[in-house]
């Protein structure tokens, strides 16, 4: 699929729950932005880079079992600042001045489940039947806080001889379970959590690692590992599973209660984003982004609003607050901006901009409801449309956040990675007409318009004679 | 200020100056009331009026000329997206005073419907120069007794012109260009009139079809019992030529000068937006609901259907009141009002403004109580159906649409009654026997 639809770069990802950064710190995934999301590099000319886009999308949506086929132009927007930051430049600037336009397609409302799930177990080279695959119950994995799942297709300079540009392909599954769900006690092994068993560990596999991060005091994990690790910052434990059998892998906390314990790492920039406004006709989006950290910290902001919420430019504003109160105006050192086409493309908001340190930055614009179609409105009509997230990415040391410190492979002489933030969806519900009315509607203006031309036509035709008299 | 005339009588020059004076100091306090209320409460005006559809559309809002002004002020082509839809004629002449403080571009609105309600005044003046001198018309009838002060004040203090200018719509300048080609026209300068009709089309689409009254427009003033055009037949097709050569010549050159500035697309985004009703946003016409609801296999059909009806008449009317080509005009401006596809309350606003001028015509008019219950019906439910609908939600999209009806059959009802008005008063002057006597149509 990546070849003859000439792509140089994927992310793929299926979505479901918020990422709560108070409580779990950094994800050890790139992406959490409720819904699918599917970013693609693709090469050649714009035409063919958009009919190249949607036959991608198309085939992934064949081969994931999911409606990606709904992104079309209307809700791919072609960010310029955003994602360029993981352009990979190993020394061949190749890759970067190909004529290639990156493209970022996002269904908010789309659901992840087992139908997802299946044709990514059979991605792996040993499925479910053997190996970590194993593990993988839809059961539990869906039964709970958080699920991201995902493929990539990352370019990276290729070490065996040549130095040509290879494709490197990535899955990424990532949950959030929490124990009690499932009535373990203090003390479960992963086999109990997943409710499965590994019999043997993948013969295909070249390598077959489980890191387990020990968070703090608390929990104590049993076997012994074969050799202990400092992953970002925190102590690891590493088992080969071609050795050691992961389902058995013993955990147990000293408190059940007790599990609440918060991240040792924050992260260094959070964001909400939340709709404000009142009626049908118009309101705002308003973006709060927390630099916890004390640098000041330059970040690239990229909003996405489909056509039907008319965003207006001129209305936005950025106020910096600082740990004193006061607010300070902050004007972004680069914005681009696309203006939406109805029915055509999204708007797009791009900016770069220095977070002064230990502040609150909001980012307001207002947008005025559209009136769509009666035709484009949801079956539910009166839900309202999901509106995808706004992404906040910047860059950081490669050694605190947990994704940059397990990427690999790992880019020659960066030590900087990308982390990215993702806001939370919202609801915008537009007004909406009658739908039991096409036809009285057609004839309630029809007779208006009927009364108009039949009048106004015998006032222009029509001669005045006088009533003959009786007499 | 008022054209020479060749019989004025001492006593009548005294009145005019009179008047004249008046004239001014009713714009004055037209535009002072207009200012005052933008200066000291505007916050007032933003929270009420600013956001109605029923005064801005998306080819008039004021907040959407700010757009396309800081989408060009930053580079991005204004009219590459969907919000910017207005003239960019607009934009140039806004790029200037989008520089200046906030209060030039008040004071820009307040000139130009001020300069409106003189434009409505001269007209009314030069009509009644015209008509002077001579016995009035029919038998038993008061003097002409529409004074161009009354005119300009109906106009200046009618709520919907307040309100119209109060939100900043950009109307106004359309109603700018329409009343210059209008007084230029009846003052008896055809070419001037052609090139204001050319700004007004730019504007907004819909004036040219008052192409058709201006170029039949005499030259002269005209005695009053003979119809104008049996004068000069050969003089005629000339004058008609070329009014339509000015006309023609100053769009393609604006036109030209704006594909210079903006490129081809913007035709697409003003002229083709209006004529195919892109945006779909409620307003006080009976597009909007028809082609939201409307299956997409006959959208094209309506709307060349609905455009035709409203542009369709332009000849027609303009010929059927030969006589009287400000009055054709008027019946047009009327029917622009209705028809048009993003319609607002200042559309209805200049033809109630042209109205006054034709005093005479009151008494022959039969369902004057029926459309001026009907308009304030409409008027005053859309708000409160708007609130229902949108605000609170308790209420249902038809409500709104049932006020946009009302209104649109009580402007059509003010319209055949005064094109009927007319008709009935030129069978009295040519056979004053039959003014006494019911006539049928047929």
């Amino acid at each position: 699929i990546a070849s003859y639809n000439s792509v140089e770069e994927l992310y793929l990802s299926f979505t479901q729950g918020n990422w709560r950064q108070d409580a779990w710190g950094y994800p050890p995934t790139r992406s959490q932005g409720v819904g699918a999301e599917v970013v693609a590099r693709i090469n050649g000319t714009e035409e063919e880079s958009q009919r190249k886009w949607k036959g991608l999308t198309n085939a992934l949506s064949g081969v994931f079992c999911a409606s990606l086929n709904f992104i079309d132009d209307e809700n791919t927007s072609v960010p310029r600042l955003a994602f360029n930051a993981q352009t990979r430049k190993n020394g061949d600037t190749n890759v970067a001045e190909r004529h290639a336009t990156l493209r970022h397609g996002f269904l908010p409302r789309e659901n992840v489940c087992t139908e997802n799930l299946t044709p990514w177990i059979k991605q792996l080279p040993c499925q479910a039947k053997s190996g970590l695959g194993a593990l993988l119950n839809p059961y539990r994995l869906y039964n709970m806080h958080f699920h991201s799942m995902g493929i990539s297709l990352v370019p990276v300079v290729g070490t065996t001889g040549g130095g040509q540009t290879g494709l490197v392909y990535k899955q990424h599954i990532t949950v959030v379970l929490d124990s009690r769900t499932f009535e373990l006690g203090n003390s479960w092994t992963l086999g109990e959590l997943m409710d499965r068993d590994i019999q043997e560990a993948c013969p295909v596999a070249s390598k077959s690692t489980v890191r387990v991060v020990i968070p703090g005091e608390g929990v104590q994990v049993f076997p012994e590992p074969e050799r202990r690790e400092s992953l970002a910052g925190q102590n690891t434990y590493v088992y080969d599973i071609q050795r050691q059998n992961a389902a058995e892998i013993r955990f147990e906390t000293a408190n059940a209660a007790d599990n609440k314990e918060a991240p040792t790492q924050l992260p260094v920039v959070a964001a909400h984003r939340h709709v404000n406004g009142h009626g049908g006709s118009g309101g705002g989006v308003e973006t709060e982004i927390i630099n916890r950290g004390s640098q000041p910290l330059e970040i690239t902001y990229f909003d996405s609003l489909p056509w039907y919420l008319r965003v207006y430019l001129h209305t936005l504003a950025i106020e910096a607050v600082g740990s004193d109160g006061r607010a300070t105006k902050l004007h972004p050192t680069e914005t681009m901006f696309t203006p939406a086409i109805d029915r055509g493309r999204p708007s797009s908001i791009e900016l770069t901009m220095t977070l002064p340190a230990n502040t609150r930055t909001v980012l307001r614009y207002s947008f005025d409801k559209g009136f769509i179609k009666y035709t484009e409105h949801p079956p539910d009509a009166n839900r309202g449309f999901n509106i995808g997230p706004a992404i906040i990415s910047y860059r950081s040391d490669a050694h605190r956040p947990l994704s940059c410190a397990l990427q690999t492979p790992r880019p020659r002489g960066q030590s900087e990675c990308v982390v990215r933030v993702y806001t939370e969806l919202f609801l915008a519900s537009l007004p909406t007409p009658d739908f039991s009315m096409p036809y009285n509607v057609i004839t309630f203006t029809c007779t208006v318009l009927a009364l108009f031309f039949g009048r106004i036509f015998n006032l222009l035709t029509r001669d005045f004679a006088v009533l003959k008299d009786s007499d | 200020m008022l054209p020479e005339k060749r019989k004025a009588s001492p006593t009548r020059t005294t009145t005019q100056n009179d008047d004249s004076s008046r004239v001014a100091w009713a714009i004055a306090l037209g535009c002072a009331v207009r200012l005052g209320i933008l200066v000291l409460f505007p916050d007032i005006v933003e929270h009420y009026l600013a956001d109605r559809v029923e005064l801005s559309t998306p080819v008039t809002s004021y907040k959407r000329l700010r757009e396309g002004l800081f989408l060009s002020a930053n580079q991005i082509p204004p009219f590459d997206g969907g919000i910017f839809h207005q003239s960019p004629l607009l934009l140039l002449v806004f790029g200037i005073l989008y520089r200046l403080p906030e209060f030039f571009t008040t004071l820009a609105y307040v000139a130009a419907d001020g300069f409106v309600a003189l434009m409505l005044a001269r007209i009314a003046a030069s009509r009644r120069a015209r008509d002077t001198g001579g016995s009035p018309l029919v038998p038993g009838e008061i003097a002409f007794s529409c004074t161009p002060s009354v005119v300009a004040m109906l106009y200046l203090f009618n709520p919907l012109t307040l309100a119209t200018v109060l939100v900043k719509s950009t109307i106004v300048f359309s109603h700018l260009a329409i009343a210059a080609a209008l007084c230029a026209a009846a003052e008896g300068r055809p070419s001037t009139a052609a090139l204001w009709t050319a700004v007004a089309t730019h504007l907004s689409v819909y004036p040219a079809m008052l192409l058709a009254p201006i170029a039949l427009v005499l030259s002269a003033p005209a005695t009053t019992h003979k119809l104008p055009l049996q004068s000069s037949g050969g003089g005629l097709a000339k004058r008609i030529a070329t009014t339509v050569a000015v006309f023609a010549l100053a769009f393609g050159a604006m036109h030209l000068l704006f594909i210079a500035c903006f490129g081809t697309q913007y035709f697409t985004a003003t002229f083709d937006f209006v004529l195919r009703v892109a945006d779909l946003q409620p307003n006080v016409g009976l597009f909007w609901y028809f082609f939201i609801e409307i299956f997409d296999e006959f959208r094209m059909f309506f709307f060349v259907v609905f455009q035709l009806t409203a542009l369709a008449f332009a000849a027609p009317v303009a010929w059927r009141f030969r006589a009287d080509p400000l009055f054709a005009a008027t019946m047009l401006v009327g029917i622009i009002s209705a028809l048009k596809s993003y319609p607002s309350w200042g559309d209805l606003a200049l033809f109630l403004g042209l109205l006054p001028i034709f005093e005479e015509l009151f008494k022959y008019m039969q369902y004057m109580f029926l459309s001026a219950n009907l308009l304030l019906y409409g008027i005053g439910l859309a708000p409160v159906f708007w609130h229902l609908w949108i605000e609170q939600g308790s209420g249902n999209a038809n409500f709104f649409y049932a006020a946009t009806l009302v209104y649109v059959f009580g402007q059509i009802t003010l319209l055949f009654d005064l094109g009927s008005a007319m008709l009935r008063r030129e069978l009295d002057i040519h056979h004053p026997e039959t003014r006494t006597r019911p006539v049928i149509q047929e």
